[in-house]
Order: structure tokens, then C-alpha cells, then sequence
């Protein structure tokens, strides 16, 4: 709950819809159509072209930006709406934004029309949580395509910026109780002139961040994209004309939004729900957080209602993460078949939210894990709702996928980089949790984030040659998984420490780096199984201080577990360190969740998952009742052993189980 | 006179061309025989002989050169038959190549398969973890040694592949590639150690790169095809020599250069995916001797659409290939592909809304004119309602097509649905197939900065002769080629025959601005000696005949992604190095537009590459006199629809086997082979040229 | 008649209105008006064993928290698993219309 409403932020609640057209139309002239009456061949042939334009956007983005967020982890996102801004066409980038870059425009339009204007040309900056966007790190671009005078549509990009200033270096602040702590929010600011980069406005934003010159390229990341979707835009329309392009937008969003209903119509109607919890609002905080979710399906109508705790410490989303985290979940498992025009389906779905809960908290609650944490709250547990829906779906139960890795443990490092400047930097590798198991087959393991379709990890190479780091290991988790009739992906951990830092010269009592590291989902695990299925690992961070792990490098000796080199330490999940120059340092994250009881997984499977070592022997026998006897190629299972371990386990079920509610059996 | 052989054995057949030196061409088909390669080569030459009136032995003992292409290594992979593996890689990295840098489960994937969150997988590991040992060992980033290496593990993993019965071992060290010593050592290890020799490869051998996945699929998928590769093109060279060839024999690469076959088995990954780039090198080939530099090259077949891109009459390469989802650290011609060929399926999707493909109907069942079982209109069955297939002449009256079938399926789920009539249905479907080709073309010429309208296009595989035409015009390309006519549907195995010796050294080694000149100079001089070395070691030539090509891969420094950027020259004068960063730039700011550039970055160079090639003996491609008309080339009309009047008009149908040299045919027109059947747009003007190529002038 | 309500459960009519019945064993739940978790057995365990790489969330924070397996009376097969603060009721999760 924040302490006191801040009287004259009220301008920055963006509402999902344009307040007053008729005052824009006053200032800027719109282009519209009146109807939506495309022939099937012109329709087909252009919103094939829309299709194609945001990953074109997207190539752009990743060529020119600097950095491995938007390479890698593909945390970045390309949109093409119409002249109010409506969504026709998102990337297969982070899929959290999709609640986030239409408002931008509709916000400019209602408020940025009259003062200072919007020409040909502008490109409008934003990262404000309460207008468009999970938190301050993600910096969004948009601009309003012009054709002869009228405001024919808007290109958007967005990506996260490593660093946008705040207490903490990479923004996410451990230690904030609410934004004024965090980096500074920017409304949209017309930051390119009638296509001149505002060297005032760019100075202005660039001057709250560790990383200057990487928000400076990722500025000119995006003004491409922008400007290549135009391009392609005026393309069309010179060869198709204005009206008939814009009627495709439109027919594309009702295109959508009727085959979405369709789908929502095959669906049984019902509703679920799910609780799900976040762990310690801010540095030192011992509180669990409490979020519900229910989802509600009647006929074709869908609606997300969401309860739970007031907003506190640095925890919280706005809105635009309520509204992302359960898009977010829905392209991938309901609309996977069907074409990603986001605004066909934010419109059409009823969002329900208490006041100024973590979840669609008031300003100015602190909001700079925005994305991993309440975003991902609400991803997690409307995953679950529609897995659990899908669950009583004879057509579509085989497009259930168990809760996948439903974290992400931040890894922010600031330091000096080998050619003696400061670096600030994310680790990225969190992009290879475990994908949840499904109905037919075990989780991909080490698969990504279901939010990112394409998302991808550095080399350990790249990560040691951009970071003055040395890794120790990086590997599949045994045992991360979560058990069940198909397993759970494992998920995976890395242990490294600072290695030449400053260069190999550099001055050796410097050679600490800077940490701040926020994560949800270390204290339980933050998804589970479906079906009977058995939760993941949780995200963890661990350190061992002054290890002397170089020396034992230099005798030939590459420790394969932290345990092994020292007193190992449980880092709380909000928190500010230092990286000491012999700290070694750990970091894991989850699998996926199980599907089904494990006791049903086929025992075969089971012993190729310990010849693989995706599941010890002592996991076998207790979570899924299966004994195994040898090593290596010799491994078996030996089958009557089983039998009998499978009868015990069940009869101790019942043995230990009673009714929750009291009663006999 | 002498003759030139290709042979490519494909997925499902093995096509074969020979040249003679007059330029005679004869192309036979036969079916791969998969679990014994040779002898569906041996099938397919022996069947081109028979055209000349020659046996097998006859041809060969006339023959000057065999060029050869296979998907053996690529099958392999996809398939999983192949030999174990063993690999040794740095302990605490053994997983990478299961991790797989995440992107084994979306490399090469268009975004429909990616969609689903149920439906996402990895590929079968390279190598098992059973088969996977960490050594203790260790170079960082400068290639300084931070751990020794452990000789006693080395040796007791060696022991253990060995009771494991592994055919090769992988060995891939973290940063091999700044210092191979360990691995070096490792490889005499296993000399020392096993007394049968087992194929090793090493990865700072095969691609000295950084990115420890791509480095280690990359060896794993050399030692995994080296044996099997191996046993094949020995196989092949006995059965050949023994019939009487004396001349060299070579491989196709995917980097579009070719290997001798006694050598190319100990680079088995070089052979990956080769047939697409055969494509585009023999096109390159044709060009040039028709004066064109800047092509389009474009390979409709029956479910897929192959693009690839030559400017300044160099084919486009890409530094990374993906092969069944994985990625390699190799250079291989640039071929994009969308799901559109002739197999497309068109169908209507519950709100009404037409779509063509990405399914297709492939070559089992088929379209539905082929009768064979399919029942979903596509693309062929439109293009016989639209009359530009003679049903009763498809090749070569091999095929009889069934119109009645064709216009019921195509009645029955698109024009019924969309209430239209069979012919508007057909039209729709061609219209949105078309577009969709030429969208993809758009996109390739553009992201790379080009503008189509100033290259030529070419067409070839079994349907792109008849598609070409209309993509060609939705471009805006000045002409439309069709190489060599009749060899279209064997067109890989003539590429492969235009090919040269090729050689490629590449290294990471991280270069920041500001850049020596003698350092750089250095770099690349030292990958151009040993590129020359492996040339003189497997082809008699004189240095002289080597050429040399460098490139730079360069990136603004902490970025990730790199350009390629050749060099003006070599050795580069002190300008010159000064200048590379603006040429870096520039190359930027042409791909993605102006403002890209961001002038406070600082660049470097991160890998150094050399190619060296040497000519082989190329075919002859003219025709030494015109064809004498048996006949008249126009063989009657029929009513064919056209998109510029949107309706069926009457129709030339020419015979283009008899089509005189320099004769004009005048569109609408349709210019049929027992290959291929080309289609001329009202408008364009089509002519044969003396290689028998078949321009098309657009509108 | 029957609709499926999840994996291991089914909704049949009853003599009284519609009932859940297990998939596996035939096992009758409870009416579908009722909170079907009450009536299947619930073993509460820690959290940290539903996976072997779990801390105590102790560890980390100071309400109670709690692991509860569902399953079925008849044949003991596991229908679901909850992590939840042990002073939350459980949640009758899934509702048909």
C-alpha cells in the first residue's frame, strides 16, 4: 500500500482506451475507414506483409542494438497498430510486453497532440510503468506513421535498457519501498524532432544511467525499426493505397478476434483459479505476498479477475504487467494457431483488479522488478488457470504445458571491463530454465522462458570475454525437473568468479564487481505440476567469500560443486553486494513442472532419465517409486523391486493423508 | 570428346548431367538407393551413358572430370544413423552441447512452429552423456593456461570411449581456439593409447571460433559423418577408377566450393546441405557467361521455396549454417526458404478467410491432379485449372494429370466455401502464392540493402520455370532467366560441376580498434599461408592460380551480432586498415538505415577469414550450332488465364526444345518441355539464347 | 453421461446431481457443489520435499509454508499438488459450468 497518493500524477494512469478522439481530431488529422470490405486475396497478401514486418522490425533491433538482452534473451518487442494505436501485428520477442506499447499512443494522442504536437517524422520515448510498461527498464519508442498529412498508424519498439539509473546498478532496486528510489519514470517525451535525434532530450534521458552509451544505441535500435516499419508501410500503401491497407489492419484485428472467440467457444465454461505468492518485498524483507487469480470462460467471453495483497516494497507491477502476464500466457497455449494481433485479444477479454494490490499497484509503489516479479506472478498463475481448463478440454488437453522455468533471479554486475572502462551489465543466462512437461512428452530441457519463443543463452565464451568473469561450471540441474508421468525440463545453474578484472594488468585490490541481484521463486518454487504433477527447483543465489578457488585452478583442481570449495552462503533474494575479487558466486533456476503422478512415468523412462543424470537414483526411488540397480551402461531396473516400492508409496499415501476437512474415510 | 560428369544424389533422386566439350548435354534420373549410395550413382551415370550410346566404363574412360554431391551428411544428422561418438570437452562445460545456447529448439524454424508452447522440442543430441567426458583443463579468454591438463583423466576417458566402442572422438576445449595446445596433446594421447585408429577430430581444427555449442557441433558432427563419409567416397572412388575414370573426382561443399574425395571425408560437415548451394554457384556460373552479375536465384520444388543471392557475381554466404536445428561454425552459401511450392495446400479456415500453405500436400499423396491420393487442392492442381500445365504433356507425358480431380478439390474447399467459381479459386490461390515468393525476395535483396529492381532473377527446380514469371514481375527484376532450359529439374548436378576448389581458414581473435596494420596484415596472412598449404597439398596447381578471398567479421565492441566485410585489398595499406571501420559502418547504416551507426562505439574485428579457391575444369555450356527446327516450335494454343485481363484468353503453346535461337515469342505464352513448363506473362517477350537459357523480359 | 473435470477426475450424474468420480479406480469424490479437495486425502509435507533441490523456505521467510498432495481415496493416485501459506484454506480450483 503506498503511504500517501501523490496528488498531480493522475495524468499517468493510462487508461486502455483514447479519453477524448474528438479533442485529438483537433489537432492531428486521422486517417479512418469506414468499413472493414477487403477482397481474400489482397487481405491474405497483406497481412502475410504485416506478419513478416514486426520480425523484420525485430532483425533490426538485434543488428543495431548493442546489447545480449536484445540478441539473446530476445527481452525487447516490435509492434504495428492502426491510427489509434490498436495492436494488428507483435514479434515472437518478450511476450510480457504485449500489454504495454499500444497505450504509448494512445497516451501521446490524448495528451501529446496540442503540446507539443505530433508531425511527421517524431518518434515518442516512454518507460513509465503507470502509462505503458512493466517498470522503468523497459524503454519503449513510438512512432506515428504519416501518409499525405493524415496519421495513418504506429510502429513500436521497445527493449530493455541495462541500466536507467536508481539506487541499484541495473535498476532493479532490492532496497526500494516505492518508485521515488527507483529509476525515474518518463512519460512520453518527443525525443526524435521530425526525424532529428533531440540532442537536449537525449542528454535528459541518457543522464540518469551507468550505461550511457548503451541506451544511446539502443535509442538508435529502435528509431531503425521504427523507421523500416514505415517504410514498408508507405510500400503498401503505394501499392495498394491507404484505405485498403488500413481496412487489412482492421479485418485483421476483427480476423482475430472472431477466430479467438471461436476458440474460447470450443472451451468449456467454468472458472479457475490459482494462488501463488512472492517472497520478500524488499533487502532483509521476510514476508510472503499473496496474489489470486481466477479465469473465468462463458461461451466466448473470458475474464480475468485478480485479488490478493496490498502493493508493497519494490514488488509490484502496474497494470500493463496484469494485463501482460496473462496475454503472455495465453498466445502460447490457447492462441498458438492463431495470428498474434494483440488489441483483438486485450479488448476483448475483461480484466477485473483490486485497487493498488502487487498486481496493478497505484503510484508511486516501487516497481523496478515490474517484469519478474508481478508480471511473472500473474503469468505463472494464469499458465496454471488454462492449464487446469485444458485439463477438462477433450479437443485441447494435449496443448497443456506445465508451469516452465517461472522465475527469473536477476544478476546485475557493474565493474571495470578489461579495457579499464566501467561496464554494467546482466547476466543472461537465466534464458534456459526447463520447459513443463505436457500431456505426451517430458519438458524440453534447459528449453528457455515460455515468454520468449526465441529467446536464447550466451556462450559461456561470449559471457567471459564481455564480462571479466571465469566460469567454473555451467549445467543441467539434476533432479530440477518436477516429477510426474512426463518429467519436468531440468533447469540450470552456473558458478563463476571475477577473473581479470580491469584487464589482465589490472590494479588486483579493484578487481571486485558490483551485484544486485532481485528474484521471486528462491524461497518455494514459483510454478508447479498439473495433473498430479510435482513442482520444480527454485531459483537460488549462493556465494563463497574469499574462496581461494584461483589457486586451486592453477594445481589442477575445477571445483564441480560450491559445496566443495568453502562455507557456502544463502543470499536473500533482494539484495546489494559486492562480488569480491576471489568470491565465487552461484546462481540456478527452475525446470518445469511434472504432469500426472510419477508414479504412472514409465520405469524405462525413468532409468534413461538417471543413465542422463536428469534424475539421481535416489529421486527415482522416492519420488517415482522406482528401484535401479548398477551404474552406467549397466544401470536396470529391477522390476519386482518397483512393483513393491510402488504399492508401499501408495499405501503410505493413504496412510499419511487424512481429509482436509475433517471427516472419516 | 572429353566429358564432364555431375552427379547429385538427393533425397529421393539421383540426377546426373554430362557436358561434353561442344557443349552437348545429356541428364538422367534414378532413383537413391539410401542404403547402398553407389549403386544409384553408378544407376543414374550408367543411364546418361545409354543417351550417348555408351556403357558406364565407356563414358568414364572419356570422361575428364566427375563432380559429385550427396545428402548423406545431412540425412545422417536428421536421421540419427550414424556411428558413436565420443567427446572430451572442458569439465563444467559438458553440457553446453545439450543446453545447446537454447537455440537447438528454434534454429531454423519459421514462427508458426514456434508458436506452441505443447509443441516445443530439442533434436536428438549430437552425443549422448553417457559418451561425454569433462577433463580438468582450462584457457581463459587470452589463451593463458589457468589449469593444466589432467593427463591421467584424459587417458582413463580415452579408456573408457574405447570400451564403449566409439567409431571417432569430439574434442572441444573451452578457448581452443586462442590455444590449442591441450587439444594437441589430447589427440597424441589418443594416438599413443589406441592401437586401431580412431577417427579424432579437433575443434581448433575444424572451426577455430569463439562460442564453445556452435565449436563443438560443429567437431562432434565432423567426427560423428568423418567415418561414415569416409567409407561412402571410398566406395565410390574404387568403383569409379576401377571402371576406368582417371580424371579427379570431387565433392560439393556447402560453402559452394568442391573438395577432392580423398580429402573431403576428413571434413564431412563441409558437405552438409550442399545441394541448394549447388543451385546458386552454377547459377553464377551461367551469369557470367550471359554478362550477369546481380541475380536473384530462385528453386521452386514441390514443397519449398530456395532463395539465394549473388552480387558482383558473388554468391552470398552466411558465417553460420543451421542443419536440423543445429548451428555450425561454417561458412555456407546463404539459402532462405519458406514452405511455398508446388505442393502448397489452399484452404479455408473457419471465418472464412482463404490461405495457401504453409502445409503441403509434398510428393506423397500430391497434388490432387496427380490421382495418387491427395484430395486438397494446391498450388499444381491451380496451375492446371489455370491452364498452364498441358495435362497430357506433363513430363514428357510420364504423368497423365487429372483435371477432374483437380477441379473437384479445388471446388469442394476453396471456391464452394468462398463462394466463387473453380477458375477465381485457382487465380486466388496462384495470386497469393505468388505474393508470398515475392515477399520473401523483397525481404532477402532488402535486409541486405539491395534493391531489386537492379538484379536479374533466375528460375529453376521442377516448378520455378512456372511461377517465375509472376514473382519475377511483382519484384520488379528487369528479366527473368530459365539456365539452361531443359536442365532445370537437374539443376543442382550441373551447379556442382561449375564449382571450384575451395578452401576456407577462419579464426577468432578478438582485435579492437585501434587497428596496426601489420598486426591485421598478420592475421590474415598467416590464415592465407596455411589456406594455400591445404590447396598445394590436394591439387596439383601452381600458386599462381590461387585466389584469395578476405573478409573481416566485425561488430561496435559488447555487441553481439557481426557483419561480414571483405577487404579492398591485401595486404591492406595503412588507409586502408584506418578506413575498415567506416566500411563497417557504412554497411550498417545500407542495412538499416541511416542513424544505425552510433559514432562513440568503438569497433573490432572478432574473426579473420581467408578463402582460397582454385578452378576446376569447368563444362562448356554453348551450344556449338543452332538447333535445327524439326519443326515449328508452336505446337497449337489452348485458353489460359492471365492476371493483367483477368480472364482466359487463347494461348501460343511452343515446343521449347525446338525453339530456334533469337526467335521472339511474344507473351501470353506458354513454352512447354518433357523437363519443365515455362510460363510468359501478356507483356513479357521471351527468348532463347545460345547456351538454349530462356529470357523472359518483364513488362 | 460424463464430462471431464480434469485429469483424474470425471463428473457423472448422480441419483442427487452431478458427482466427481475418479478416471482411475471409479472412486466417488463428492457432489460437484462442494470444494472437491475436502474430499480427497491431503498429505501436508514441507515444502522442500517436493523437489530435492529445495531449502526450507524458512531459509528465507517466517510464515509457515506448506506442501499438500491431493489424492484419491480409492486408489491413492496423486490428482494434484499445491504450495500454499499453511494458514490458506485450499481452493476448490476448478469449477464447471
Amino acid at each position: 500500500m503506498v503511504d500517501r497518493k501523490i496528488s498531480g500524477s493522475e495524468k499517468f494512469e493510462a487508461p486502455l482506451e483514447i479519453q477524448d478522439l474528438d479533442e485529438v481530431k483537433r489537432h492531428v488529422d486521422l486517417h479512418e475507414v469506414d468499413d472493414t470490405d477487403v477482397d481474400p486475396v489482397t487481405f491474405e497478401v497483406l497481412s502475410h506483409r504485416f506478419s513478416q514486418l514486426t520480425e523484420e522490425m525485430g532483425s533490426t533491433v538485434k543488428n543495431v542494438s548493442g546489447s545480449v538482452v536484445a540478441t539473446d534473451a530476445n527481452d525487447f518487442q516490435t509492434t504495428v497498430g492502426d491510427e489509434k494505436g490498436n495492436l494488428v501485428e507483435i514479434g515472437p520477442y518478450m511476450l510480457f510486453f504485449t500489454g504495454v506499447t499500444d497505450r504509448v499512443a494512445k497516451w501521446v494522442l490524448d495528451h501529446r497532440a496540442e503540446n507539443p504536437g505530433i508531425n511527421p517524422g517524431d518518434q515518442f520515448l516512454c518507460n513509465d510503468p503507470w502509462i505503458a510498461t512493466m517498470h522503468q527498464s523497459d524503454v519503449s519508442l513510438a512512432k506515428p506513421i504519416f501518409w499525405e498529412g493524415e496519421l495513418f498508424g504506429w510502429a513500436t519498439s521497445i527493449i530493455h535498457q541495462v541500466d536507467v539509473g536508481g539506487y541499484a546498478p541495473g535498476s532493479f532496486t532490492p532496497q526500494a519501498s516505492d518508485v521515488f528510489a527507483e529509476g525515474d519514470p518518463i512519460p512520453p517525451v518527443k525525443i526524435v524532432d521530425q526525424h532529428d535525434i533531440r540532442s537536449d532530450v537525449e542528454d535528459a534521458y541518457l543522464r540518469r544511467s551507468r550505461n550511457p552509451p548503451e541506451l544511446a544505441l539502443d535509442l538508435r535500435a529502435k528509431r531503425a525499426a521504427n523507421n523500416l516499419a514505415e517504410e514498408r508501410i508507405h510500400e503498401m500503401i503505394e501499392e495498394y493505397g491507404a484505405d485498403t491497407v488500413k481496412k487489412v489492419m482492421k479485418r485483421d484485428l476483427e480476423y482475430t478476434e472472431e477466430r479467438f472467440r471461436n476458440k474460447l467457444s470450443a472451451y468449456p465454461d467454468g472458472v479457475w483459479s490459482h494462488e501463488h505468492y512472492i517472497e520478500a518485498a524488499k533487502t532483509e524483507d521476510r514476508g510472503v505476498y499473496r496474489s489470486t487469480l481466477e479465469m473465468e470462460i462463458d461461451g466466448d467471453e473470458l475474464t480475468f479477475r485478480v485479488s490478493g495483497d496490498e502493493s508493497v516494497g519494490m514488488i509490484n507491477c502496474t497494470m500493463s504487467g496484469f494485463v501482460g502476464g496473462t496475454t503472455s500466457a495465453i498466445l502460447p497455449l490457447m492462441a498458438h494457431d492463431l495470428p498474434w494481433s494483440l488489441t483483438s485479444y486485450v479488448r476483448h477479454i475483461n480484466y477485473e483488479a483490486d485497487d493498488d494490490i502487487i498486481v496493478n499497484a497505484d503510484f508511486p509503489a516501487g516497481v523496478s522488478m515490474g517484469t519478474v516479479s508481478g508480471t511473472f506472478h500473474v503469468h505463472n498463475s494464469a499458465a496454471a488457470c488454462i492449464n487446469k481448463m485444458l485439463g477438462s478440454s477433450e479437443e485441447y488437453k494435449d496443448d497443456i504445458a506445465a508451469g516452465g522455468c517461472g522465475c527469473w533471479p536477476t544478476e546485475n554486475v557493474m565493474g571495470t571491463d578489461r579495457q579499464g572502462r566501467t561496464f554494467a551489465t546482466m547476466i543472461m543466462d537465466m534464458m534456459s530454465g526447463g520447459y513443463g512437461a505436457t500431456p505426451n512428452n517430458d519438458g524440453v530441457n534447459s528449453a528457455g522462458n515460455p515468454y520468449a519463443p526465441r529467446g536464447m543463452c550466451p556462450s559461456i565464451e561470449r559471457n567471459e570475454v564481455n564480462v571479466p568473469m571465469l566460469y567454473l561450471y555451467r549445467r543441467e540441474i539434476q533432479d530440477s525437473g518436477g516429477a510426474g508421468e512426463y518429467r519436468g525440463g531440468a533447469g540450470v545453474e552456473i558458478c563463476y568468479l571475477p577473473h581479470d578484472v580491469g584487464g589482465p594488468d589490472g590494479d588486483p585490490t579493484d578487481a571486485e564487481l558490483d551485484s544486485a541481484k532481485t528474484c521471486m521463486g528462491t524461497a518455494f518454487p514459483p510454478t508447479n505440476g498439473i495433473g498430479g504433477g510435482m513442482p520444480p527447483n527454485s531459483a537460488l543465489y549462493k556465494g563463497v567469500r574469499d574462496s581461494g578457488v584461483q589457486e586451486d585452478l592453477r594445481a589442477g583442481d575445477i571445483p564441480q560443486e560450491i559445496e566443495h570449495i568453502g562455507d557456502v552462503e544463502l543470499y536473500h533474494p533482494k539484495l546489494q553486494t559486492v562480488q569480491g575479487g576471489d568470491d565465487v558466486f552461484y546462481i540456478s533456476w527452475p525446470g518445469g513442472g511434472g504432469y500426472g503422478d510419477p508414479l504412472d512415468r514409465d520405469p524405462d523412462a525413468v532409468l534413461a532419465d538417471v543413465v542422463d543424470e536428469y534424475v539421481s537414483k535416489e529421486a527415482a526411488r522416492d519420488l517415482y517409486g522406482v528401484v535401479i540397480d548398477g551404474q552406467g551402461v549397466n544401470a536396470a531396473v529391477d522390476e519386482a523391486a518397483t512393483e513393491q516400492r510402488r504399492d508401499d508409496l501408495r499405501e503410505q499415501r493413504l496412510a499419511n493423508a487424512s481429509f482436509p476437512g475433517g471427516g472419516d474415510r | 570428346m572429353p566429358y564432364v560428369i555431375g552427379t547429385d544424389i538427393g533425397g529421393t533422386f539421383t540426377d546426373t548431367v554430362v557436358i561434353d566439350d561442344a557443349g552437348h548435354r545429356v541428364t538422367a534420373k534414378a532413383s537413391t538407393t539410401p542404403d547402398d549410395p553407389v549403386s544409384g550413382a553408378v544407376e543414374s551415370v550408367t543411364a546418361a551413358a545409354e543417351k550417348l550410346d555408351l556403357t558406364f566404363a565407356e563414358l568414364l574412360a572419356e570422361t575428364d572430370v566427375f563432380f559429385h554431391g550427396t545428402t548423406l551428411v545431412t540425412n545422417a544428422l536428421v536421421e540419427g544413423e550414424r556411428g558413436d561418438v565420443g567427446f572430451l570437452t572442458t569439465k563444467g562445460a559438458e553440457d553446453e552441447i545439450h543446453i545447446g545456447q537454447v537455440k537447438t529448439r528454434t534454429a531454423g524454424l519459421p514462427f508458426r512452429e514456434i508458436q506452441r508452447l505443447a509443441g516445443m522440442s530439442k533434436p536428438e543430441p549430437l552425443v549422448e552423456k553417457p559418451m561425454i567426458h569433462g577433463i580438468t583443463e582450462r584457457t581463459d579468454y587470452k589463451g593463458e593456461e589457468i589449469t593444466p591438463l589432467d593427463e591421467d583423466e584424459v587417458l582413463s576417458a580415452i579408456d573408457d570411449l574405447r570400451s564403449k566402442d566409439v567409431d571417432s572422438i569430439a574434442v572441444s576445449f573451452l578457448w581452443s581456439f586462442a590455444d590449442d595446445s591441450h587439444e594437441r596433446r589430447v589427440q597424441e594421447l589418443i594416438e599413443e593409447r589406441t592401437d586401431v585408429d580412431v577417427y579424432t577430430a579437433l575443434s581448433s581444427e575444424v572451426a577455430p571460433k569463439l562460442g564453445e555449442y556452435m565449436r563443438g557441433a560443429t567437431t562432434l558432427i565432423n567426427a560423428i559423418t568423418g567415418p561414415l563419409m569416409s567409407s561412402y567416397l571410398t566406395q565410390l572412388n574404387e568403383k569409379l577408377r576401377d571402371n576406368g575414370l582417371d580424371g579427379p573426382i570431387y565433392l560439393m561443399q556447402s560453402n559452394g566450393g568442391v573438395l577432392p574425395i580423398t580429402d573431403a571425408a576428413e571434413h564431412a560437415e563441409g558437405a552438409v546441405s550442399s545441394g541448394p548451394a549447388a543451385g546458386v554457384v552454377g547459377t553464377r556460373f551461367v551469369g557470367e557467361s550471359i554478362d550477369r552479375e546481380d541475380i536473384i536465384c530462385t528453386d521452386v520444388g514441390g514443397t519449398s521455396f530456395d532463395v539465394g543471392l549473388i552480387t558482383d557475381g558473388n554468391p552470398k554466404s552466411v558465417p553460420e549454417q543451421v542443419v536440423n536445428r543445429y548451428s555450425l561454425h561454417q561458412k555456407a552459401i546463404d539459402i532462405e526458404s519458406i514452405g511455398s511450392g508446388g505442393g502448397s495446400i489452399a484452404w479455408v479456415d473457419e471465418t472464412g478467410h482463404l490461405h495457401v500453405g504453409p502445409e503441403s500436400a509434398g510428393a506423397d499423396p500430391g497434388p490432387a491432379c496427380y490421382a495418387d491420393g491427395g484430395d486438397r487442392p494446391t498450388a499444381t492442381d491451380a496451375c492446371l485449372l489455370l491452364g498452364y500445365l498441358d495435362p497430357e504433356n506433363f513430363l514428357g507425358g510420364d504423368h497423365e494429370l487429372d483435371v477432374a480431380q483437380a477441379r473437384e478439390a479445388m471446388r469442394e474447399h476453396v471456391a464452394e466455401p468462398m463462394d466463387m467459381s473453380v477458375e477465381e479459386a485457382s487465380a486466388a490461390v496462384v495470386d497469393i502464392m505468388n505474393s508470398h515468393m515475392s515477399d520473401l525476395l523483397r525481404k532477402l535483396t532488402v535486409k541486405r540493402g539491395y534493391d531489386p529492381r537492379n538484379f536479374d532473377m533466375f528460375a529453376y527446380g521442377g516448378a520455378g520455370p512456372m511461377f517465375s514469371s509472376f514473382y519475377g514481375q511483382k519484384i520488379g527484376v528487369d528479366s527473368v532467366v530459365v539456365p539452361l532450359s531443359r536442365m532445370s529439374p537437374v539443376y543442382s548436378a550441373f551447379g556442382i560441376t561449375t564449382s571450384d576448389l575451395t578452401w576456407v581458414e577462419e579464426r577468432t581473435d578478438i582485435t579492437n580498434e585501434p587497428f596496426d596494420r601489420d598486426e591485421i596484415n598478420g592475421k590474415f596472412r598467416e590464415l592465407r599461408d596455411r589456406a594455400e598449404d591445404q590447396l598445394l597439398d590436394v591439387v596439383d596447381t601452381d600458386e599462381a592460380d590461387i585466389e584469395f578471398e578476405y573478409r573481416a567479421e566485425m561488430r561496435y565492441q559488447d555487441q553481439i551480432k557481426e557483419i561480414d566485410i571483405p577487404l579492398p585489398d591485401f595486404p591492406l595499406s595503412s588507409a586502408q586498415v584506418e578506413n575498415l571501420s567506416e566500411r563497417y559502418e557504412d554497411e550498417l547504416e545500407k542495412r538499416f538505415g541511416k542513424g544505425a551507426k552510433y559514432a562513440s562505439a568503438s569497433v573490432q574485428i572478432s574473426t579473420f577469414h581467408v578463402t582460397a579457391s582454385v578452378p576446376t575444369l569447368n563444362p562448356t555450356i554453348a551450344e556449338a550450332k543452332a538447333v535445327e527446327t524439326a519443326g515449328e516450335a508452336h505446337t497449337g494454343t489452348r485458353d489460359a488465364y492471365w492476371f493483367g485481363p483477368e480472364e482466359f484468353v487463347e494461348t501460343d503453346i511452343y515446343d521449347g526444345t525446338v525453339i530456334a535461337q533469337g526467335e521472339r515469342i511474344e507473351g501470353p505464352a506458354i513454352v512447354q518441355m518433357p523437363e519443365t513448363t515455362v510460363t510468359v506473362r501478356p507483356g513479357q517477350t521471351a527468348s532463347v539464347d545460345s547456351y538454349r537459357n530462356i529470357v523472359i523480359e518483364m513488362e | 453421461m460424463t464430462t471431464v473435470f480434469d485429469e483424474h477426475l470425471v463428473v457423472v450424474d448422480g441419483s442427487d446431481g452431478d458427482r466427481l468420480e475418479c478416471r482411475v479406480c471409479g472412486e466417488d469424490v463428492c457432489s460437484t457443489d462442494e470444494n472437491y479437495k475436502h474430499h480427497l486425502l491431503q498429505e501436508v509435507t514441507p515444502v522442500e520435499e517436493a523437489n530435492p533441490n529445495l531449502v526450507d523456505p524458512g531459509t528465507y521467510v517466517d510464515p509457515d509454508m506448506e506442501f499438500r498432495r491431493y489424492y484419491c481415496p480409492g486408489c491413492a493416485t496423486q490428482i494434484t499438488t499445491d504450495i500454499m501459506l499453511a494458514d490458506r484454506e485450499p481452493i476448490a480450483d476448478k469449477r464447471l459450468d
